[in-house]
């Protein structure tokens, strides 16, 4: 027997591969996954998901019990109810304890039905506060809470309302009656907001905050900050007012190139992580590809052969993506060799 | 609890599973682990670049070959889509670099494209229209079984099918205008499913077209909830029976126990109590809930004993979209909606509680 060969660790989609090829029979096959995964993971699984998904449902179905019963309910029944709810949940929180994930979610719970007594407080009294208020101050509220929580889910949570509460003001403060010609400056606002959190996300780890390790929270932060500066970059891209009126200020394209340059760099270099560089030469292909066919099919008027467009682009994104994808390989392989002692 | 970090050897020499291993086992399996016999598979990120680039760059390949005139007429079209094709394989088959594999998955794309499109024009030259959708359905399905086969691209072999089901999907919608006829195609997503899953080997061959199908069941649903609701005030059918998510609610939940009873080791299992629990619970979730929450219950399952990320990911994605989309259902009063994902979410709740309770046993056991 090579040793060698033998010292990969096993997980369950080794063992039901050698199993569907027949190096295992039936019992065999049963027995390594009673020892890969005894019941005792199983049940640890299932009782993380059901959690999860249980308590997501049974949220819903209360915001679809209130939004039924709304013009029917009193006030006091309304607010009452919410309260109560808030109230059990923070208690049970305590009571569990935030080391618990049933003590997080229930803290998730009650972060959720806070803002939900604030919406509805609102609209009772019709204190006539602007919806960016109830955002901001459902944000301010629940600080704490997400502070002491060490829960990712509550953390995101929190930015997603900074983010609602900043396009919110955007809509209803800065330009309530949409005058203004430029949009750009909400999204740079936007990236700018998302990329403090993405950076301030990847120093807590970096310290030590475990709980903020997720590769699927650094995806999403790095997909937010990208979307939100690419927006702008696009928009100068495909600004029909190049040639006539006043073009937009090629200004609002600058901050995609350094942030998409500056973020790669601290992702190969400071905080090694394949995905975000993915994520990065992936949106700059798309943007690369956008300019490359405006200035293409912009300029047609001074080719004789306009269907060869048509086939050169087809090309240019073939070799692009494959320049991408091969450049995306290499590094991957660079990475993986420097991880390695 | 975590799952075990043993190595394949140690795991082989385990004092549980040695009795039950034949007497070449190991050194076969130790052969089997060194062969290099399947190229190492690209990230799902690069997946979806190459992918989202053949298809954008077949569009322009299109229009290129439309405008030039090279395409005159319906012939021309297959001819010219059967040459793609065939570059396409033998590109893929002849070289592994980057460029040609993307290059060849253009060629799939366009030609796929092409030879479906001429079919189409063929085939409804010599029949009365009203069954275009019938139509570019059969082409697209032979058109696709055929490369299926013979070409050997990931991308190709989960985008196709998936095309297929969307197309099946907009024919029954458009030209049949019939919601029963849904459910016999949940139906049928349901059992290609639960029979590449739990009876077929997954290879590099059958593997894409499981994520395919494990994509195409979700899609239909939320499809299917979107022309019953007020969210894109899209309504199609003729008519919506009471209860209409009825059959295949039902259907799910007897997927969802069969393929419990399969993943713990056949009926032999069925007498373990948190299994009885689990299908009470999920019978309870089919007289109760929407196909939506079962799905997402059964791709969970099926994504974790599997070791399918991909899986976990569509169940975690698509059980927030559904809910967002059923809340617009307009066949359903918003106080049933509220009962049924509500007493769902207890269920599942409850569920926990009682599997805490026999996991204690268990693991003392």
């Amino acid at each position: 027997m090579n040793e060698s060969s033998l010292d990969t660790p096993v997980d369950i989609k080794t063992v039901r591969r050698l199993h569907q090829e027949g190096y295992l029979t039936d019992e065999a096959f049963r027995a390594t996954l009673k020892v890969v995964r005894p019941p005792s993971v199983w049940f640890a699984w299932a009782e993380r998901q059901l959690l999860f998904f249980g308590s997501a449902l049974l949220l819903s179905g209360i915001m679809f019990f209130f939004a039924y019963n709304w013009a029917a309910m009193g006030k006091f029944i309304k607010l009452g109810m919410l309260e109560a709810g808030l109230v059990a949940c923070a208690l049970g929180a305590y009571k569990l304890g935030l080391h618990k994930l049933t003590g997080k979610v229930l803290l998730l719970s009650a972060s959720v039905l806070l803002g939900i007594l604030m919406a509805v407080y609102g609209q009772t009294y019709q204190t006539g506060a602007d919806a960016y208020e109830l955002f901001v101050g459902w944000a301010v509220l629940i600080f704490g809470w997400v502070l002491i929580s060490e829960f990712a889910a509550l953390w995101l949570f929190w930015l997603v309302l900074l983010n609602t509460g900043a396009i919110l003001y955007w809509i209803q403060v800065v330009d309530p009656v949409h005058s203004l010609d430029d949009w750009q400056p909400i999204f740079l606002l936007l990236g700018a907001l998302n990329g403090v959190a993405l950076v301030l996300r990847e120093i807590a780890v970096k310290k030590g905050f475990a709980f903020l390790n997720g590769k699927w929270l650094g995806g999403l932060l790095v997909t937010a900050v990208l979307t939100a500066l690419t927006i702008p970059a696009m928009s100068v891209i495909f600004d029909h007012h190049y040639y006539y009126g006043e073009p937009i200020s090629m200004g609002y394209a600058v901050p995609w190139p350094l942030v998409a340059v500056g973020a790669y760099l601290c992702y190969r270099r400071l905080w090694p992580n394949m995905l975000a560089i993915a994520l990065i030469l992936m949106n700059a292909c798309v943007l690369v590809l956008c300019a490359i066919g405006r200035l293409m099919f912009d300029g047609h008027r001074y080719y004789y052969n306009e269907e060869l467009l048509f086939l050169v682009f087809a090309l240019i994104i073939i070799g692009i993506v494959s320049l991408t994808a091969f450049g995306l390989k290499k590094i991957a392989k660079i990475m993986a060799k420097e991880r390695t002692p | 609890m975590k799952e075990t970090t043993l190595t394949l050897g140690a795991l082989l020499n385990h004092p549980e599973v040695t009795p039950f291993l034949r007497e070449d086992d190991a050194d076969a399996i130790a052969t089997r682990m060194e062969k290099r016999d399947e190229a190492p598979k690209d990230p799902v990120y690069i997946r979806i670049l190459s992918g989202v680039g053949a298809w954008f760059a077949s569009l322009f390949l299109i229009g290129f070959l439309g405008i030039s005139d090279i395409i005159t007429d319906d012939a021309g079209a297959i001819v010219t889509g059967v040459i793609l094709l065939t570059t396409a394989v033998f590109l893929a088959k002849k070289c592994t670099s980057t460029f040609p594999s993307q290059l060849s998955l253009a060629f799939a794309f366009a030609g796929n494209v092409l030879v479906v499109g001429g079919l189409m024009q063929v085939l409804l030259h010599s029949h009365s229209s009203g069954n275009e959708i019938l139509v570019l359905l059969l082409s697209h399905a032979v058109v696709c079984t055929t490369i299926y086969i013979l070409y050997p691209s990931v991308v190709y072999r989960f985008a196709a099918p998936l095309a297929c089901v969307i197309i099946a999907t907009i024919w029954v919608s458009v030209e049949v205008e019939v919601f029963w006829v849904m459910h016999l195609l949940i139906a049928g997503e349901m059992l290609l499913l639960g029979v590449l899953l739990l009876h077929t080997r997954r290879s590099a061959f059958i593997q894409p077209l499981i994520r395919a199908t494990a994509t195409m069941l979700p899609a239909t649903l939320f499809f299917m909830n979107l022309t019953q609701g007020a969210l894109l005030d899209w309504h199609i059918w003729k008519a919506i029976p009471q209860n209409a998510m009825l059959p295949s609610t039902a259907m799910l939940a007897g997927g969802v126990i069969y393929l419990l009873s399969r993943l713990t080791g056949g009926p032999q299992q069925l007498r373990q109590p948190w299994l009885i629990v689990a299908m009470v619970a999920t019978l309870l979730l089919g007289l109760f809930t929407t196909p939506g929450v079962l799905v997402a219950v059964g791709l969970l399952i099926a994504g974790y004993a599997f070791g399918d990320r991909a899986l976990t990911a569509l169940a975690y994605l698509f059980l927030p979209c559904f809910l967002v989309v059923f809340y617009y259902a307009m066949n359903v009063s918003l106080a049933q909606k509220s009962g049924m994902i509500a007493g769902s979410g207890l269920i599942l709740l409850l569920v926990r509680l009682l599997i805490q309770r026999y996991a204690a046993k268990e693991v003392e056991a």
